[in-house]
């Protein structure tokens, strides 16, 4: 006999945004999407501050398990910067001091 | 002193006095040490719940301590920042993120500069890790011009967290040296080349279609234009989807030992482990080293995914392996206080009836790790020349990283037009360090008859020769032939201990049976990492087979020590003469019968 599976509700698949696996299997079964970015747009999901590094994978694996081939699936899109570059590295030398 | 710092390793060197600056937290005043990272400091003062989400007020601690999840995000003189690869400075006001940071006050307009500064070079190596490196030691030596990028603020990339004595080859790879060692010199090589650049504390953050690469040097943003890249900017660790996996209390395995190894902060006092590849089985020995329980360690996997000699290490010491469980969740209020496993059956579901539960204060989680290689892919995608190795490449050891980084080096020299070959037997030589830890095929018993000799309990296929190499009567060899093999004891013995104390899976004991006429004892000598204060010479202490199985007791006769061990002690057992060969280790932590399956609350229901 199996355990019964962890509602899903309680599992959290993007940390900064908080989206959980629910979330997101609600919306692929509802919209039928193959693209990564169309998550993005619709949960959040890989939009907070790390960029989708630590929920990239989670969320190939839910396509996966939704029964989807992870080859059809659209992959995020990566634009520059790829980790945060505070306004400061910008400024002239002196500017802003060190509140920016 | 706080109670959260680890204050003596057997390992690592511990400063006695080291130089405290004093900032705040929540407008409490703190000590860190100097120019140590705030998440590393806070952890040190005990505190791991940084602040809550500004969504649904969870509470957030660590997960990645490598500057890659975000999840450690706090205000730092009204900025946010991620704790863990942001220095603390003296009197840095530090504080929690709770829902949104205010804007600034300040609203002047800010002047951009209207000149970026542009460097101009031959390689961009992102990433001063083993295979960065290595690299760019091989590129000088060749007189290329090349800028090594790496994020944080010493180079060594994860070398830095290694303690243990590598595997490898000791002509290619130093093998038998301890990671951390090997970090310091391969950046004095690359540091010793004229045309090779140096830059800490500067991540690449983006390539542009014009094939420049921006930098973040050191606070100031720089265009780099190289005629090639490499990136080799190592791996970052993977998550694992889970009720209570957002906890504060459960982070990375690689999060724990730069908190350990490189910060010396004593994280937890009572952990498990998810996950028995290299990466879960070696922290689990690290975290016993620190003075830290191992409650225990689980594996979806019918077997480990890790060396062998890694698994049973920890099973001498009295971890227990759970096979074939899956963890169930995590709970706690607010922050780690228990774990629940369940047998999985062969699909990976959990088993009903199965539940083990463990009170633990922090869980691991060592599920693998994932190429850092955005930057590849885009450069590829824009049409650089761009090269990948290490871990960027391909999810290795960090002895095939440095190999890689040298092959690699050399493709780089092609393309830019120098003359260059890659010899053959480097490219065996690489596919031996990367390949997966091979069948366990048993080893090879000692000869008869000897009163003094090594029993060598290598019984995997696995890249790695220093006992080969040690040997000071050339007895011990590799039938097989090649890196891969299982050493075999040929020759004769001087008890010289040389192979116990290099063998860097501690396979290596010493059987001496020539100091008892009467027979009835017999000395055995074994490695030992642990901290000093477990065992004292005189005590009588539990052994184990090498596999953790129970022999009997054994009276310790000496420990040794010296420069020539490597750090590593050298503990001589007096034991049974009959159980001289059975036994390979001694038992630091009594086996615990896991509490029955918990019931604190109802089991979710199926939807």
């Amino acid at each position: 006999m199996e355990v019964a599976p962890a509602a899903d509700s309680e599992v959290i698949i993007c940390r900064c945004e908080r989206v959980t696996k629910e979330m997101i299997e609600e919306y692929l079964r509802g919209s039928g999407s193959r693209d990564f970015n169309a998550i993005k747009a619709a949960l959040r999901t890989g939009m907070g501050p790390c960029g989708g590094k630590t929920c990239a994978e989670l969320t190939l694996r839910l396509f996966r398990e939704l029964g989807v081939d992870p080859k059809t699936v659209t992959p995020p899109v990566h634009r520059p910067f790829t980790q945060e570059v505070p306004m400061k590295a910008f400024l002239v030398e002196g500017n802003g001091g060190s509140s920016v | 002193m706080t109670p959260n710092r680890v204050e003596r390793h057997p390992i690592l060197e511990v400063p006695q006095h080291p130089e405290m600056v004093k900032f705040s937290f929540d407008g409490r005043e703190l000590e860190a040490r100097r120019s140590e990272v705030i998440s590393s400091a806070l952890f040190a003062n005990g505190i791991q719940v940084f602040g809550y989400h500004r969504r649904d007020g969870s509470p957030q601690g660590i997960f990645c301590a490598n500057g890659q999840c975000a999840q450690c995000l706090v205000l730092a003189d009204g900025l946010p920042v991620k704790a863990c690869i942001t220095p603390v400075r003296p009197g840095m006001d530090v504080r929690p993120l709770e829902g949104l940071p205010e804007l600034l006050a300040d609203d002047a307009p800010l002047h951009l500069r209207r000149e970026i500064p542009q460097v101009e070079t031959d390689v961009l190596v992102v990433g001063g890790g083993p295979a960065g490196l290595t690299a760019a030691a091989e590129l000088g030596e060749h007189g290329v011009k090349c800028i090594v990028c790496d994020d944080k603020q010493e180079l060594g990339g994860k070398l830095s967290l290694q303690t243990h004595n590598f595997f490898g080859s000791v002509d290619d790879c130093y093998a038998g040296v301890r990671g951390n060692d090997i970090g310091k010199v391969l950046e004095q090589h690359a540091r010793a080349q004229r045309s090779v650049e140096l830059w800490t504390s500067s991540p690449v953050v983006g390539v542009f279609q014009d094939g420049i690469v921006g930098v973040d040097r050191q606070g100031r943003f720089t265009v780099v234009r190289p005629r090639c890249m490499l990136v080799a900017a190592g791996a970052r660790e993977k998550a694992l989807a889970f009720p209570g996996a957002d906890l504060p209390g459960v982070y990375g395995a690689g999060a724990f030992q730069t908190l350990v190894n490189r910060d010396l902060v004593k994280p937890s006092e009572r952990l498990f482990i998810i996950g028995g590849g290299n990466v879960g089985l070696i922290v689990a020995y690290q975290a016993l080293q620190a003075g830290i329980d191992v409650v225990g360690l689980a594996e979806a996997m019918p077997e480990v995914g890790g060396y062998k000699v890694h698994k049973d290490k920890i099973l001498r010491l009295g971890v227990p392996v759970y096979t074939s469980h899956t963890v169930l969740r995590v709970e706690g209020a607010g922050r780690v206080e228990r774990i629940v496993i369940a047998r999985a059956d062969e699909k990976f579901r959990p088993v009903a009836g199965t539940e083990l539960s463990f009170e633990v204060d922090t869980v691991l989680v060592a599920v693998g790790l994932s190429s850092v290689n955005e930057l590849y892919e885009e450069g590829r995608r824009l049409g650089m020349k761009v090269f990948s190795a290490g871990d960027a490449h391909e999810i290795a050891e960090a002895s095939a990283a440095m190999f890689s980084g040298k092959i690699v080096a050399r493709e780089i020299l092609k393309e830019l037009g120098q003359p260059a070959e890659i010899p053959a037997d480097w490219l065996t030589i690489q596919s031996m360090l990367r390949s997966h830890p091979g069948p366990v095929l048993g080893y090879y018993p000692p000869p008869p008859d000897m009163a003094v000799y090594p029993i060598i309990r290598c019984a995997q296929e696995i890249p790695c020769n220093p006992c080969t190499d040690v040997c000071i009567t050339d007895g011990i060899v590799i039938p097989e032939g090649n890196l891969l093999g299982r050493p075999k004891l040929v020759g004769d013995c001087v008890g010289c201990l040389k192979c116990v104390a290099i063998c860097p899976g501690l396979a290596i004991s010493l059987v001496d049976r020539r100091h008892d006429p009467t027979r009835t004892v017999a000395r055995v000598t074994v490695p030992w990492e642990m901290p000093e204060e477990l065992v004292r010479v005189g005590d009588v202490v539990p052994t184990t087979g090498f596999e953790g199985e129970p022999v009997g007791t054994g009276k310790v006769f000496r420990i040794l020590s010296g420069k020539s061990l490597n750090r590593r002690r050298l503990m001589v057992l007096e034991v049974p003469y009959a159980d001289a060969e059975k036994v390979a280790g001694v038992r630091i932590r009594a086996p615990e019968t896991p509490s029955a399956p918990w019931r604190s609350r109802p089991p979710p229901t199926a939807r």
